[in-house]
């Protein structure tokens, strides 16, 4: 049973292998970490500069040039197929009142576009003036409060395309 | 003289500081900014900062490096090559200055400096030219017929340009005109002279130049020839001394010519003549550089002399003591010029950090160099970071110790010319002598370097993988 | 002998598979890796040692005895992460849909065990459908079984559960016990009873995702402490997680080397903002004080107004509680006593100590609040502190009112070293406030009532809304500059390596629960 594993060099050349490649492979030992390979007839001096197994990534010196190996088996190749991105960001459509308060101010307009963390508008509250940062990137639907509006836990301030 | 500053930078400025402190001479070293930490600077007796890192705000600003030169008194200034040193007004300054210029007279540098000037002084002393016009063209129907007589292909060339720069290749009649416009409206934008002028165009030639030096007594000694075929968009990047074409009577043929250019422009110090060598072992005169060249390593190693310590003593008043006879060539010499360039992207400059910066060292091996492990490769000037020099009793020894000294001169952080280097080393074309300056035309693709890196690569990934499954039997233990 | 050989080649091939090829490519068509991928991935290369491969179920009611899966649908066994032994439980999905039987619970109760016995962390890693009907009361028994185990477990060496599937009904206890949750996004849930009987008994139409998901118990019900993108995120998480740990409750988390330098933040000093009433965020004052990239925050959605989470301090673990004045002005309310205080009470069973930053202008009011218990839940994160014997050490940065003065680890509940930076306000109320009282004859006597509140204001604010008066008293150790902080920090955090706290002799305290 061959399991493949991908060997990617320098992040350039990528190579699928498996334990008959490397069966085949003509290299003798020369001393500790060092090889001398023989392929398609013509030698190759090799060195493993350095080894990280957990990690499997190598340094390897071929004929005084470094290359850095990583490989992966086939459970990495596996987790890179399905595909898993980035975690889903929430979408998250209304922002309701955290708690009661009044409107001070109202930074954005309708149909402004708006980043994760933009000022959106200030709640006073708890005798503190409250910014209400956007939880998301988007475009600002529509505004349901004006300033100076007193407004009670959990209601509807602004909602988002 | 007991004191003289080099206008110039990198390995080149060590080199003539190296012959200086030889003979006894103080030297004195400039820098930009970005130069502050280069090994010239700490090299010199003294050093002086003359500007901000680009080459038009230090390097390049003559009053200003004789301003220092004054201050220090200095006895002479020697300009290296590129910069300053074939700027004839420099020269002027200098010498109005009561400095000595370690070069050709302003005059000399003139009249070489361009091209028609060139073709004209040489004109009367019978040396051989490629078929062409001698002035500039002016009347385009005129030089139209003249290309006809000449024969296609012809090559189009602008009077003031210089190292493959403002030349045109024109195959075909119809292309005469557009090219010849083209040319034209270049040569203004590139040299601010218009001047333009036709050649034939030799497809199949080698680059071959002869180092000549001149005292102010009416000698004038060549020193052989270097090869200077192989070169990518016209600059060169192997040289090799002596060429392994020339027979003893051409070589003796080339040098006396040389010597009559030398002699019709009134030279003084060490100079370089360009010839063009063809298929049928014609030569044909092609610009003399009034300098000391990048590759004059290799002619000092078959010749056996020091050409800086001879540029000195013939700034000096000296006359040169040895005589042509006495010149012969011993062994073999081979330079690699070791640019920090990219060769698998079209030699474009490779900028980073030194991380690895190891001279290779050995009989036969000679660096010259300007820069150390841990060094930034400046942006502001030419990427080159030495010279690998290699010398042997033959051609072939000089060629296996040049191929063991690529291999351990360690460089990591940029990449250079030394794989571009080892192919054309390893190359037949290379090793056979059978080579024109096509070379790197016909033989060389970065792909040719990238399939040599897979091949590696791929035992890379092997070796890696076979050591992972014995690594894998190891038992491991929580710590 | 070769037969044998083969023989047990064939079993350990099948048992690899568990509930077939088929089933484990529905998994990841789900994009969810299979249990024993799992556990390739999260422990290191080549370590694992599965215990209990060839276990197989005992049932012979409803024609069970024809199915038989070798390992019964749950993966155990001990390997190592970043070269620690650690114990793990996977339920494998693909079997069952992973749920309980009498052997399944059997074999996770034996490395709960041996955890235990090693001292080392167990890790679960839940997906599974629940109990297995045809078992009956038999799988019920199992759950006690682990449920019981957790409980000896708890306290005496960190256990871990990640939601990676489903987790319902009685299943749910297990994690619920064990000190931290970890669920995915979208491919996980947890409830007690699922929509079907909500459906039927209350008349709610809901689903799974929005009853029991990642996003519904890290922001509604706080069960789950940390939520992860997907199978491999959710892994890396636990990994660093794991990081902050201890082995077990003997010893302390391994230091990270990490080399002194002069250790000033200059950008701590620009962070209060000049008018009191300003929020800021109190995550930049945690990252002027820890280790580069260092915060690992717990409950990240979860009562917002309070933020706790690991992090290091000169390579040093360490548990960060600190209000966050940008979410209610960083108040005290019900569910953010409940984070901390259970936060507090993890850090104490394993030695991790605790840095304390406050910035707290009292309790939240409202009906609400006193109706959920604001007094019983307040209280419980003061008792949690109170009885802490780690090193823990408070600084105070703006606002210290009232009884949150008290509650957020001041001196008198043992505190070790307490520092206020000079724009810290310990005082009894705010300066409005308390004037409002104090003055409330001569500002209803004066002829401009706002202009006299605003002068009382000002002059109440002048004596007391600093740190001085509490430093006068010794109540603050030391009033230091925002930049300083992170110095202090570590020198206390060092003079305290090797605190030894007597706690009186009994079976165990009465937190208020």
């Amino acid at each position: 049973m061959s399991s493949d594993f991908k060997v990617k060099v320098n992040d350039t050349f990528e190579f699928d292998f498996n334990t008959e490649n490397t069966s085949k492979l003509d290299s003798v030992s020369v001393e500790k970490n060092k090889f001398h390979i023989l392929q398609k007839n013509l030698p190759y001096k090799a060195e493993i500069i350095c080894s990280d197994f957990n990690q499997k990534k190598y340094t390897v010196k071929v004929n005084n040039n470094i290359y850095q190996v990583a490989i992966s088996n086939p459970l990495d190749i596996l987790i890179k197929e399905l595909g898993f991105g980035a975690g889903i960001s929430k979408v998250i459509q209304l922002l309701k009142a955290p708690m009661p308060g009044l409107i001070l101010e109202i930074n954005v307009e309708v149909g402004q576009t708006v980043k994760e963390n933009d000022n959106l508008l200030i709640l006073t509250a708890m005798k503190m003036e409250n910014s209400l940062l956007s939880p998301r990137d988007g475009v600002i639907k529509s505004i349901a409060i004006n300033v100076g509006d007193s407004v009670i836990k959990g209601d509807l301030l602004i909602e988002f395309e | 003289m007991k004191k003289i500053l080099v206008a110039n930078r990198g390995e080149i400025a060590i080199r003539v500081m190296k012959t200086a402190q030889k003979m006894g001479i103080k030297t004195v070293a400039v820098y930009s900014t970005a130069d502050r930490n280069s090994p010239h600077v700490k090299y010199a007796d003294e050093a002086v900062w003359i500007g901000e890192s680009p080459s038009n705000k230090s390097y390049l600003l003559g009053s200003k490096i004789i301003e220092v030169a004054k201050v220090l008194n200095v006895d002479a200034i020697h300009p290296g090559y590129g910069f300053l040193s074939e700027n004839a007004e420099f020269a002027d300054e200098v010498e109005k200055n009561n400095i000595i210029f370690i070069g050709p007279k302003p005059k000399s540098i003139e009249i070489m400096g361009s091209k028609l000037a060139a073709k004209e002084a040489v004109l009367k002393y019978n040396i051989p030219m490629v078929p062409g016009v001698d002035h500039a063209i002016i009347d385009i129907e005129e030089a139209k017929e003249t290309a006809k007589l000449i024969g296609f292909p012809i090559l189009i060339k602008a009077s003031a340009g210089g190292g493959g720069k403002g030349m045109r290749i024109v195959e075909k009649e119809s292309d005469f005109e557009t090219q010849m416009n083209r040319a034209i409206s270049e040569a203004v934008a590139a040299f601010g002279d218009g001047s333009v002028f036709i050649e034939k165009y030799v497809a199949s030639s080698r680059h071959i130049e002869i180092q000549i030096m001149a005292d102010s007594h009416g000698n004038v000694l060549y020193f052989f020839e270097r090869e200077c075929s192989i070169q990518r968009r016209h600059q060169k990047v192997i040289e090799e001394a002596p060429s392994s074409v020339l027979t003893p009577e051409i070589r003796k043929k080339m040098g006396e010519a040389a010597v009559l250019v030398a002699k019709s422009c009134d030279y003084l110090g060490a100079g370089t003549v360009e010839f063009l060598y063809d298929e049928n072992d014609n030569f044909y005169f092609l610009e003399m550089n009034t300098r000391l060249q990048v590759e004059h390593p290799v002619s000092e190693m078959i010749s056996g002399v020091d050409l800086v310590e001879l540029q000195i003593r013939v700034a000096r008043g000296e006359a040169l003591a040895i005589k042509q006879e006495d010149l012969k060539i011993k062994g073999h010499a081979l330079e690699l010029r070791v640019y920090a360039e990219d060769c698998m992207n079209d030699f474009l400059p490779s900028v980073g950090l030194l991380d690895v910066y190891q001279l290779p060292t050995g009989e036969g091996i000679r660096v010259d160099n300007g820069f150390e492990q841990g060094m930034d490769v400046p942006i502001f000037y030419d990427p080159m970071l030495s010279k690998l020099i290699t010398y042997g009793k033959s051609r072939e020894e000089a060629i296996e110790i040049m191929l063991k000294a690529i291999d351990k001169y360690k460089i990591e952080g940029v990449e250079t010319t030394l794989p571009f280097g080892k192919f054309v080393f390893e190359h037949e074309a290379f090793r056979s002598g059978k080579f024109d300056t096509n070379f790197v035309k016909k033989y060389y693709s970065p792909e040719v370097i990238v399939d040599q890196k897979a091949k590696e690569a791929e035992i890379a990934a092997l070796i890696a993988l076979k050591q992972y499954f014995e690594d894998q039997k190891i038992v491991r233990l929580p710590n | 002998m070769e037969n044998k050989i083969k023989e047990l080649n064939d079993k350990i091939a099948l048992a690899s598979l568990g509930g077939g090829l088929k089933r484990i490519q529905k998994q990841h068509e789900k994009k969810r890796l299979s249990a024993r991928e799992r556990v390739d991935y999260l422990m290191d290369e080549g370590s694992f040692e599965e215990i209990g491969m060839l276990v197989t179920h005992r049932t012979s009611d409803f024609g069970m005895d024809k199915e038989i899966y070798y390992g019964d649908g749950v993966i155990t066994g001990y390997g190592t992460i970043n070269g620690r032994l650690v114990y793990i439980f996977a339920q494998d999905f693909t079997v069952f849909g992973g749920s309980l039987s009498e052997t399944h619970a059997e074999k996770i109760c034996k490395v709960m065990e041996m955890a235990v016995k090693m001292g080392a962390p167990m890790i679960g890693l839940n997906d599974s459908g629940g109990a297995r009907i045809q078992e009956g009361v038999r799988s019920l028994g199992g759950y006690a079984d682990i449920f019981y185990r957790n409980v000896q477990a708890s306290g005496v060496i960190p256990q871990i559960s990640a939601i990676m599937g489903p987790c319902a009904g009685g299943a749910v206890y297990s994690p619920a016990m064990t000190d931290f949750t970890m669920m995915v996004e979208g491919s996980s849930y947890m409830f007690v009873t699922g929509p079907n009987v909500v459906k039927a008994v209350t008349n709610e139409t809901v689903t799974s995702e929005e009853l029991g998901g990642a996003i519904a118990h890290s922001t509604k019900s706080g069960v789950a402490h940390i939520v992860s993108g997907n199978d491999q995120e959710c892994l890396d998480d636990l990994k660093r997680l794991l990081s902050y740990l201890p082995q077990s409750n003997k010893e302390t988390p391994a230091k990270l080397p990490y080399v002194l330098d002069d250790e000033i933040r200059m950008k701590l000093a620009a962070v209060i903002p000049e008018s009191t009433n300003k929020p800021y965020d109190m995550h930049e004052v945690i990252s002027g004080i820890i280790d580069t990239d260092s915060f690992y925050e717990i409950h990240k959605n979860y009562a917002e107004n309070i933020i706790v989470g690991f992090a290091r301090l000169a390579g040093r673990s360490v548990g960060i509680i600190a209000n966050q004045p940008l979410f209610l002005a960083g108040v005290l309310g019900v569910r953010s006593s409940k984070k901390a205080a259970r936060f507090t009470r993890f850090c104490d069973c394993f030695n991790i100590p605790l840095i304390v930053l406050v910035d707290v202008p009292g309790f939240l009011p409202g009906t609400d609040q006193e109706w959920e218990g604001i007094i019983i839940h307040g209280a419980k994160l003061l008792y949690a502190l109170s009885e802490a014997t780690v090193p823990r050490v408070t600084v105070i940065t703006r606002k210290a009112y009232g009884g949150a003065y008290d509650v957020m680890n001041s001196k008198h509940i043992g505190a070790d070293m307490n520092f206020a930076w000079p724009t810290a306000e310990i005082a009894v109320m705010g300066a409005k406030g308390a004037s409002e009282i104090i003055f409330k004859k001569e500002i209803s006597d004066a002829e401009d009532h706002e202009a006299k509140l605003l002068e009382k204001e000002n002059e109440y604010a002048e004596l007391f809304a600093n740190p001085y008066i509490a430093a006068q008293r010794g109540f603050i150790d030391e009033v230091i500059l925002p930049q300083d902080t992170r110095r202090k920090l570590i020198k206390a955090f060092s003079m305290l390596e090797n605190k030894v706290s007597v706690t009186p002799n009994r079976k165990h305290g009465n937190i208020p629960l």
